[in-house]
């Protein structure tokens, strides 16, 4: 065994400055995580689903479709079918119409009147009745003509009918635009009670890790009984109270999106307790950890062993904890919401959609079908991410 | 090997609380280290030797402060380590180090070995921080590595390279006394020869005493000038190695080395092999602890505590000897 006989380096500070620059951590476990197809493809239909979920606006706003807007004529119709407004709809349509643009409400009607294109009968509006026939109708007969009144006019009959890509629902909602804003508030109600629930746990755990005594022991006991209560027959007593007697809470909330507020307290006081434990199950073990030692003899503060030692080595787990945790809330959120417990309507989750389906399951299935598909998708794609970064993190499964 | 003495220890205790039920009611004693007196002169190294579990380990983390002794006191350099608190303490802290028994376990795996080694000067802020890096690859260097290696993370390492890196680690802050807590038992034999021989020519360069922890005693031969043999929390025979080894006079320690096998004795009959298991440390036998095990007792030995006694820098706690030494 050779050791060099001077201290002094044969390296020159010029040298030192072109060693190979170290792999940031983040680097090895992302080239780790994209060797795990599976969670790869899980990364790539929940990065989608969050675009659609932050884009649900814009998407209504293109399309013209509107998740509240009902129409009775049309209801359950099936996918790929087109609607159209019923009479009274298109009645008031057109005297919007009419009160926006007069000018050409009566060059319109005179049109109407001149080729006897609709044969009024008494005290019925020629223009309202023209209107309010068929679209195919009415478009057919002035498909030819073009002028100013007629062009416009034209515009506003496109309006009274609309494509719906997945079918329509008990109400003549259209299903797509509703999968969509679903997503908003499945997904988000999930990733929210995941992050938020893992903060609790995270402070939980660390403080009965690090104090232990009394402290962890009163503060595990507390996790063990959350933890043995059967949770759904809890949730639904739970969602049945009102939210509203607790000013603190009362403040939070606005009547459109207290179901939501609520459910996310609810989820968020029974899915903690994981979290808890595997946080404080690691300080426990790193306490002891002889790098932690070896940094205590070294002199380091606590301070430094908590931050340089101790929290690179819990976020790993926590960051697996919480990507399958999100896949469980979003089964709670819609499980709740399937009772009717959950999500109030005429907010949309998959939750509440499929509530309201289950009458028509075996007529219309596809009411069903729909957002069952987009919960397994959710959650499967959130297991496999956290299946991939269990691998990922793992620094004795870590190859180059 | 001068006679200054670095480190007195006076009969430190550590006892760990059995503590059960709901409110954590103190049941009872582990009594890891019970009474230890010692002293370590600078420069020298001195082996502890002893069977799995007899409390060397916690022996040598209590000596360096990584748990507070239950009774005792250490000295070190002359000066009361364990009334050392807080700051003072954590500065005292750089003159001593320790190198752990598990290379696996005792370095981040979160940190690439320039974090790690550069920890040590951020800590107690020595160095520019543009020279940090400099010192890391001297350090590298010296412990016989490249300074390539900066860059790369534990995992990419074998045991034996970690073990240099834990040394590195102890060295770096200069340090006067290193706690060697069994560094090569998780090593190959062959890798065990180049870590003990590096530890030695440090020892020579940085003139380092070392407290050297072991079950194997054929290491401790190699690598030690004085030996202590710990049995269930005490010391029960301290003396130099030359000594100990050719005429270990605890019974114990007879045993011990009894058990080593050595090469063309063929297979002759250990006639003094142990028999048993080590008892409880919560509850030791009364008198001489080994009493139990022992195959030469007398009547007082199960009654009376037997006291470390004997001339020449050779001490045993047996009463077989007690009549020598009146």
């Amino acid at each position: 065994m050779a050791i060099p006989q001077t201290n002094e380096s044969s390296l020159t500070q010029g040298q030192i400055n072109q060693l190979e620059k170290a792999t940031p951590f983040w680097k090895i476990i992302f080239n780790q995580f994209i060797e795990h197809k599976m969670a790869v493809a899980g990364s790539i239909v929940i990065l989608i689903f969050v675009i659609i979920a932050l884009g649900a606006d814009i998407i209504s706003s293109i399309t013209g479709l509107d998740p509240q807007k009902q129409n009775v004529s049309a209801r359950y119709l099936a996918p790929f079918s087109t609607s159209e407004f019923s009479m009274d709809m298109k009645e008031n349509e057109i005297e919007k119409w009419s009160e926006k643009n007069p000018e050409l409400a009566v060059e319109l009607s005179n049109f109407i009147k001149e080729k006897s294109l609709f044969s009024a009968t008494d005290g019925q509006n020629p223009l309202i009745g023209f209107g309010t026939q068929d679209v195919s109708v009415v478009t057919a007969a002035i498909a030819s003509e073009n002028s100013a009144s007629i062009n416009s006019f034209k515009e506003l009959t496109k309006t009274f009918t609309t494509k719906h890509w997945f079918g329509t629902d008990e109400v003549g909602r259209d299903v797509l635009i509703r999968l969509i804003y679903g997503t908003r508030v499945s997904m988000g109600v999930g990733v929210m009670v995941a992050i938020a629930s893992a903060l609790i746990g995270l402070l939980v755990g660390s403080v009965a890790g690090f104090y232990g005594g009394r402290i962890d022991t009163a503060l595990m006991r507390i996790t063990d009984a959350l933890l043995s209560l059967p949770l759904v027959p809890v949730l639904i007593v739970l969602a049945a109270v009102d939210l509203q007697k607790l000013p603190a809470i009362k403040a939070l909330m606005r009547p459109d999106n207290e179901s939501i507020v609520k459910m996310f307290i609810i989820l968020c006081f029974f899915s903690w307790m994981t979290v808890a434990r595997l946080v404080r199950g690691s300080i426990l073990s790193l306490r002891e950890r002889e790098f932690v030692l070896a940094a205590k003899t070294l002199g380091a503060k606590d301070s430094t062993i908590i931050i340089k030692h101790m929290f690179p080595n819990v976020i790993a787990p926590m960051l697996v904890a919480i990507s399958l945790g999100v896949g469980n809330s979003i089964l709670f959120e819609a499980a709740l919401s399937f009772l009717g417990l959950g999500i109030m309507p005429p907010t949309a989750s998959w939750g509440n959609m499929l509530n309201n389906a289950q009458e028509v399951i075996y007529k219309n299935m596809w009411l069903t079908i729909l957002p069952g598909i987009m919960i397994l998708l959710t959650t499967i794609s959130f297991n496999f991410v956290g299946d991939g970064l269990q691998d990922a993190v793992d620094p004795k499964s870590i190859r180059r | 090997m001068s006679n200054e003495i670095i480190l007195d220890a006076k009969n430190v205790k550590k006892y760990f609380p059995i503590k059960k039920g709901l409110l954590l009611r103190h049941v009872g004693d582990v009594k890891a280290v019970d009474d230890v007196t010692l002293t370590v002169r600078k420069g020298e190294s001195l082996g502890l030797v002893g069977e799995s579990g007899c409390g060397k380990s916690t022996l040598g983390r209590t000596l360096i402060r990584l748990y507070d002794p239950t009774a005792g006191s250490i000295q070190f350099k002359g000066e009361d380590f364990v009334a050392l608190k807080g700051e003072a303490l954590r500065l005292k802290r750089k003159n001593i180090q320790m190198i752990f028994q598990d290379p696996y376990a005792s370095l981040d795996p979160r940190m690439t070995i320039g974090q790690i080694l550069r920890q040590p000067f951020e800590i107690h802020n020595i160095l520019e921080p543009s020279q940090r890096d400099k010192k890391v690859v001297e350090l590298l260097e010296t412990v016989g590595l490249k300074a390539s290696h900066i860059n790369r993370y534990p995992h990419e390492f074998s045991g034996g390279q970690r073990q240099r890196i834990c040394i590195a680690r102890a060295i770096a802050l200069e340090p006067e006394l290193i706690i060697c807590d069994e560094p090569v038992s998780a090593l190959d034999v062959s890798i065990q020869a180049q870590i003990l021989n590096l530890l030695k020519d440090l020892q020579k360069k940085f003139n380092l005493t070392y407290i050297f922890i072991s079950h194997d005693l054929s290491v401790i031969e190699h690598f030690c000038d004085r030996v202590a043999v710990m049995y269930l929390g005490k010391i029960v025979e301290i003396g130099s190695r030359d000594e100990l080894f050719k005429s270990p006079q605890h019974p114990y320690t007879q045993a011990l080395l009894a058990a080593i096998p050595r090469i063309g004795e063929g297979k002759k009959k250990i006639k003094k092999s142990l028999t048993g298991e080590v008892p409880s440390p919560i509850n030791p036998p009364s008198g001489c602890a080994f009493h139990p095990r022992c195959s030469q007792k007398i009547d007082i030995c199960s009654k009376k505590l037997p006291q470390l006694a004997g001339s020449n820098g050779h001490q045993k706690a047996c009463w077989l000897y007690e009549s020598e030494t009146p």
